[in-house]
Formats: structure tokens, C-alpha cells, sequence
């Protein structure tokens, strides 16, 4: 019963690549800085799925923790990238 | 049965967000679009998902830690969006120079 | 000690207490550790100025998170709608909005949840102005905004200051 879970997860990974287009071909610094978001969100559901394949309800915590260390990454990257102008 | 397959629907209807989201990332025009597509499509796509797996699960301890899942991203993922596209437009207008400064006087004045 | 404060530290110390429970699982060995971080939590939410204003009302809540949700349901459609188009029929540009809500927290909510709603991202605060991206172009009025800010404002048990909303423009800063 989990196979489709698997199919659901293998799908999300492809909408990671397919994000990740616009994170290396940028053109602005701004748009690499939604790396850290679409890492943070797909991640998330990534693992949750994860938890109910492997009914492993410890991967709930490691979700949590992604979703709170998402938005320091995302305030670091907003600090550090964009002081400089462009 | 019902319940299972509702949890299936909803799973499959999250991905389908996040792809939506990924694809408005790749198609739209500019930054502030992109971040349209990315904070809000996928905030729903991983709301979908969770409660997908609320369907699947038995105790409420965990409905309650997957709905806390959901809120801080939801709420990192509105922080997020805010930084960038502010950061963004104080990199790329000139034009708001004056307008930005005269605030910052009014903040420091207040 | 007034009823503000009370009912303050009684809500803070019930939330940080629920979310300990739901972080360890209910495990009851854990609250040694939990008992002490919600007393802290509790103790700096005190030090705080205006640390009674933070939390909105409970009624209130209940009142905002339907329209929240079903807001953000809206948004995403939307936005996945868009994107899934064959054709790109997006109009973006910045309006400017001027906040009625006061400083603080009920100010801070506002500004995310503009960002989930249909079409809308704020994308910048200027003193009293907030910067909004819109989607579909400046026509379509500043009317969803008003909404969701009286909403927040009802929330807060706030009155919002400025009673002419008529007074205030959407024009467009830049096309």
C-alpha cells in the first residue's frame, strides 16, 4: 500500500531538480536566495511522506527541526548575499 | 477504506501544488512572481500532505506535532518571502532611494 | 497584577505547556526538563513591554482561522492556476498600502498573512506604507486588503485608527 508513497516521494524530488533550475540559472541574487525556502518546504513534505512509508513517527521531530532551521538559512543567505550591491 | 483513500487524494493534490509551485519558479517573470508561486503554492501543497498523513496516523499527539509542522513553515515560509522581496527591491530600485530615507527618518524620529 | 497580565501568563503558560506535550510525545519523565524552559518562557515574556497586547483573543482566533485557511486555500489555487496556464496571463506590479494597524504584533501578523492571501505578497515596509506586490495589476482596489487588516484588527480586539478607508490610495509606484 505504500508504493504509490514512494511514486508520491520520487515526484517531489523532480519538483526539487525542476527548482533548482531557477536556483543555478538565477539571473538575480535574489532568485538563488529562494533555495533555502523550496529546500525548507519540499523537504518537509519529503520527510513527512517518509514517515508514513516507514511508519517511523521519530522522522516527525526531524521534520520540525528542518522547518525551524529553514528560515535561519534564509535570513543568513538575505544578510550575507545581499549587502553588496548588485 | 474511505479514509485511506482520502489521505491518497490528498497526497497526490499536494504534490500536484508543489509541482504548480516549482513550474511558477521556472515560468514567471520576476523575482516577486517566482515568490508568489513558491510561498503560497507550496504552503498548500505541504498542508495537503500533512493532512494526508493526519489521516494515516492514530494518535493525536501526532496530529498535533504534523499540524506544528505545518505552521512553522507556514510562518518561516512568510518571514522568508518578506526578506527576499525586500532585500530584492532595495537591491534593484534606485528610484525608491528618497522614499526609503524620508522613512527611515520618520522610524528614527518616532 | 491586573486581568491582563493574569490572563497573559495563564494563555503563555498553556501554550508553551501544549506544545511542550506535543514536542515529547506526552513523555512524563520529559517535563523535568519542560516545567523549567515554560517558567523562563513565561518570565521573559513578562519582561516584555506591552507583553499582554502579543497574544490575540482566544475568540478571536477561532473567529480568524477559517477565513485563514480557507484564504490560503484560495491563494494557492490561484497561484497554481497561474502557473499551470498555458499562457502566462500575469500582470505584476507594486501598490502601495497605508497600514491603519498600529505597531506591534497584530501589525506583524498582518504583513504575513497578506502574503498568503490570493495574489498579494508584501514585499516591503515603509514607516506607515507597506509595499505590496500584486499579481493582477493595481484595478482590482485595495478592497481584500482592507478586509483581512479589519480581520487582524478584530482579532487583536483593536479599533483601527484611521475610520475613512476612502481616504487612502492604491495607486501604482512603479508599472
Amino acid at each position: 500500500m505504500t508504493a504509490y508513497l514512494i511514486g508520491l516521494v520520487v515526484l517531489l524530488l523532480c519538483t526539487l531538480l525542476l527548482g533548482l533550475v531557477r536556483v543555478f540559472s538565477g539571473p538575480s541574487r535574489a532568485d538563488r536566495m529562494l533555495a533555502s525556502q523550496l529546500f525548507g518546504t519540499t523537504g518537509v513534505a519529503i520527510i513527512v511522506l517518509l514517515a508514513l512509508i516507514t511508519d517511523m513517527n521519530g522522522l516527525h521531530d526531524v521534520a520540525l527541526v528542518m522547518a525551524v532551521l529553514a528560515p535561519i538559512t534564509s535570513v543568513a543567505f538575505v544578510h550575507m548575499a545581499g549587502d553588496e550591491q548588485r | 477504506m474511505t479514509l485511506e483513500l482520502l489521505s491518497v487524494l490528498l497526497a497526490i493534490a499536494g504534490v500536484v501544488f508543489f509541482f504548480a509551485g516549482a513550474l511558477g519558479l521556472l515560468r514567471f517573470p520576476d523575482v516577486y512572481s517566482r515568490l508568489h508561486a513558491l510561498t503560497k503554492a507550496d504552503n498548500l501543497g505541504l498542508g495537503l500532505i500533512v493532512m494526508a498523513a493526519i489521516l494515516q496516523s492514530s494518535s493525536p499527539a501526532q496530529w498535533l506535532k504534523l499540524i506544528l509542522i505545518w505552521l512553522m513553515v507556514m510562518l518561516s515560509g512568510a518571514v522568508t518571502c518578506h526578506l527576499v522581496a525586500r532585500r530584492a527591491r532595495r537591491i534593484d530600485s534606485r528610484v525608491d532611494k528618497t522614499l526609503e530615507s524620508n522613512a527611515r527618518q520618520e522610524e528614527s524620529g518616532a | 497584577m491586573n486581568r491582563h497580565m493574569a490572563s497573559s501568563i495563564a494563555s503563555t503558560t498553556l501554550l508553551s505547556g501544549l506544545i511542550w506535550w506535543i514536542l515529547s510525545d506526552g513523555a512524563l519523565e520529559s517535563w523535568i526538563i519542560g516545567v523549567p524552559a515554560i517558567l523562563l518562557i513565561v518570565g521573559w515574556s513578562l519582561s516584555q513591554q506591552n507583553s499582554f497586547q502579543s497574544l490575540p483573543r482566544f475568540f478571536g482566533l477561532l473567529e480568524f482561522v477559517p477565513y485563514f485557511l480557507w484564504e490560503s486555500l484560495r491563494g494557492g489555487i490561484d497561484v497554481a492556476r497561474l502557473a499551470l496556464a498555458p499562457s502566462t496571463s500575469i500582470n505584476p506590479c507594486f501598490i502601495s498600502f497605508d497600514l491603519q494597524l498600529p505597531k506591534g504584533p497584530a501589525q506583524r501578523v498582518f504583513i504575513n498573512t497578506v502574503s498568503l492571501l490570493p495574489g498579494t505578497l508584501s514585499a516591503d515596509l515603509l514607516g506607515e506604507q507597506l509595499i505590496v506586490h500584486r499579481l493582477r495589476g493595481a484595478s482590482d482596489g485595495d478592497q481584500d486588503l482592507r478586509e483581512c487588516e479589519r480581520r487582524v484588527a478584530r482579532m487583536y480586539g483593536l479599533t483601527l485608527t484611521d475610520a475613512d478607508p476612502g481616504q487612502s490610495s492604491a495607486g501604482a509606484l512603479r508599472p
